[in-house]
């Protein structure tokens, strides 16, 4: 029989039990914010695929036209297409899943199940649209390109997870700090404003100087695009720099982690 | 077997504390910065909950009762692991659902179809489980049309619907459950009710807050009650109700406060609310011809404060019939006796057939151009004091479809008089 100790303090090991027991509700919020998401939209799959495709066209211009930034030799478009994958990825999964505790204060404070599940089921709903945007990629790079992907390929999956991980680190730091403090749920927009211009989309890494790449690394997303575009596009990847962002996202992760964990306890009182 | 088990549960609240729940980024930043040239504000600590603990064996119906404020929903929440406790803890064996709220997880976006799925999960089914009951779920709740349209486009009674029979299919040997039967109408209250006596005698164990004394007396099997997070009496529900009402005897007709009366603020206390026929007999049921009358007995502490009596008549269904007040400090200053007695008389021919309940409300009016806002004024509030029942005697009635006549005869019944006008 399942036996439940309720005190004040809680292990790390009951938390993963926990969330291992709750593995259907963090299923169904997902499958929840899918339905929603694409039911109402008129246009549906069309919408998004507008803003990558959008932003690549405006990439286009201005960067490659305009500014004849430097291309390592894969056609300009898909270099900014591979990167916006991750970045409408990072983007969309740190705005919802930030507000994810706030939006659903009626679950949060109405039943139980473990907190992290709310900011975690959003990146169900993100992969979908990625897999949308991917598929898109895939035939705009074959059918216009005429560029197959290599085997390279193989190691888009570990960047992909990666990625997912360090979007959900961060839209759980955010998604702590906007339970305690409203204001935070201002200063995103911002935040995600300005990341693009902090994030190599425009450009590739073999472009900037070495400095600024290991300067670029402490945004742990450089690395991963840049291991996007080594999948995809056969891009070097650098190790110097990746190993820098490993390093912010552990410690990133360890941050999220126990302040979530210290914070959870007055959830239910706070939102 | 024991269930759950609560081991001096206590759960505290720093009132400065709770004060800053709603402060921003920047207010933190001012307030840290501020307290760095001002001594720090002493914080009081608020015991929500204070040392309770208590057993429910399997199958026990626990029924939880306590004014606003008392710590019952605190103690649910802690139970259902919304909110840690402060200190203390509480072993729980077998699988808990908590309902605090009818209709928990809905979004009004999805259908009725995919709501019960989402529901039903996030109130602690699997989905086996849900896909197993779902026909049941559907055909309880009477939405089989609306099946596969938004809920958001359902009425009110649908949702209400449809989120109860979710909830009376949980399968888990645990329900906590709050409150959640204040919500409906009286018909929804009375299935919900009949559901929940249903699930208790399945051998479900049950933990059930409720501010409705009726409801914890019949489907009960324990009560507890808390006063100001503490736990005041565990015992027999009529007993408890006794108790969270103070009273010494408890019968329908007649209330009577033990030794001493139930002493108000120090304003007034109260001795006794009775009702009684013409001739100042306790009575319990009465012809409609007959007139009804209240005794409340009490004596006013203060006679400087304005009081007003106010008594209330419902019917069974619950709904307000009408109100009466009454000042009361006229009658306590010219009297010498210490214990004064008003009586509230309604005349005969008002009365629908049926069971009538009296709720008592005494309010302070203040002193003169005071102004006191309602939960200040208030001294003393609650349904359901006495009751008596009214009958018809010996009229034969229209012989008509029993439904529609209860349903038409209305709530009043005056004495009419019909003749013919040539």
């Amino acid at each position: 029989m399942q036996e439940t100790i309720i005190s004040s303090k809680k292990s790390w090991r009951m938390m993963l039990d926990e969330l291992w027991d709750y593995r259907e509700v963090f299923l169904f919020l997902g499958w929840r914010d899918i339905l929603v998401h694409y039911r109402q939209t008129v246009i549906g799959v069309v919408w998004v695929l507008m803003r990558p495709l959008l932003t690549v066209a405006i990439f286009t211009i201005i960067f490659s036209r305009i500014a004849h930034i430097p291309s390592s030799g894969a056609p300009y478009p898909l270099v900014v297409f591979a990167a916006m994958l991750a970045w409408q990825f990072f983007a969309d999964t740190l705005t919802y899943g930030s507000n994810s505790f706030v939006v659903n204060v009626e679950l949060v404070s109405k039943v139980y199940f473990p907190r992290l599940i709310l900011p975690a089921s959003r990146i169900l709903c993100s992969l979908v649209d990625f897999a949308i945007g991917f598929f898109f990629y895939l035939v705009l790079a074959v059918v216009r390109y005429h560029q197959l992907p290599s085997v390279k390929i193989l190691w888009l999956p570990l960047f992909g997870i990666w990625l997912c991980l360090f979007s959900f680190v961060v839209s759980l730091l955010f998604a702590t700090m906007i339970v305690r403090y409203r204001d935070f749920r201002h200063i995103l927009p911002f935040v995600v404003q300005l990341g693009i211009y902090c994030t190599p989309v425009g450009f590739e890494l073999s472009a900037v100087p070495v400095g600024l790449r290991y300067l670029l690394a402490l945004n742990p997303l450089s690395a991963i695009i840049n291991g996007f575009r080594y999948s995809l596009l056969s891009e070097p990847l650098y190790a110097g720099p990746l190993v820098v962002s490993v390093l912010v996202t552990i410690i990133a992760a360890v941050v999220a982690f126990t302040y979530f964990k210290k914070a959870e306890e007055h959830f239910a009182d706070l939102i | 077997m024991k269930q759950i088990i609560v081991d001096h549960l206590s759960k505290t609240y720093e009132i400065n504390a709770y004060a800053k729940r709603d402060m921003s980024f920047r207010e933190l930043l001012l307030s840290q910065a501020t307290s760095l040239f001002s001594r720090s504000v002493p914080t009081s600590i608020f015991y929500a909950l204070d040392d309770v603990s208590f057993e429910v064996e399997e199958g026990e119906v626990l029924g939880i009762i306590g004014k606003n404020g008392s710590g019952k929903s605190t103690l649910l929440k802690i139970l259902s692991k919304i909110t840690m406790p402060t200190s203390g803890r509480a072993i729980i064996r077998g699988r808990v659902s908590s309902l605090l709220e009818v209709g928990t997880g809905f979004h009004a976006e999805l259908t009725g179809r995919e709501n019960i799925y989402l529901s039903g999960v996030i109130l602690g089914m699997r989905r086996w489980e849900i896909s197993q009951k779902f026909d049941e779920i559907v055909a309880f709740s009477g939405i089989e049309k609306f099946l596969e349209i938004p809920v958001k486009k359902y009425s009110s009674g649908m949702r209400l619907r449809l989120a109860f029979s979710i909830a009376a299919h949980l399968h888990s040997q645990i329900l906590l459950i709050d409150e959640v039967l204040a919500v409906g109408d009286y018909e929804f209250e009375k299935k919900c009710i009949d559901s929940m006596g249903a699930l208790g005698r399945q051998g479900r164990t049950i933990i059930f807050v409720s501010h409705q004394l009726q409801a914890v007396k019949k489907l009960c099997s324990r009560a507890m009650v808390l006063g100001k997070g503490v736990q005041q009496f565990i015992g027999a529900p009529a007993d408890a109700i006794k108790a969270y009402l103070g009273v010494s005897t408890l019968s329908r007709s007649s209330m009577l406060w033990s030794e001493g009366g139930l002493s108000l603020g120090g304003v007034i206390t109260l001795y006794s609310v009775k009702v009684v026929n013409s001739a100042l007999q306790e009575r319990e049921t009465f012809d409609l011809d007959e007139k009804v009358t209240v005794e409340l007995s009490y004596e006013v502490l203060d006679k400087q404060k304005e009081l007003l009596a106010i008594l209330f008549f419902y019917d069974e269904t619950g709904t307000l019939l009408f109100s009466t007040s009454h000042l009361l400090h006229s009658y306590a200053s010219d009297k010498t006796a210490k214990k004064s007695s008003v009586l509230c008389t309604i005349p005969e021919n008002i009365f629908q057939e049926g069971a009538v309940s009296v709720g008592v409300s005494i309010f302070n009016r203040g002193d003169e151009g005071q102004m006191m806002d309602f939960d200040e004024a208030t001294v003393f509030a609650e349904k359901e004091i006495v009751s008596f029942t009214m009958r018809q005697e010996d009229q034969p009635q229209f012989v008509l479809d029993e439904t529609f006549w209860q349903e038409e005869k209305g709530k009043i019944k005056p004495r009419v008089n019909w003749r013919s006008a040539s």
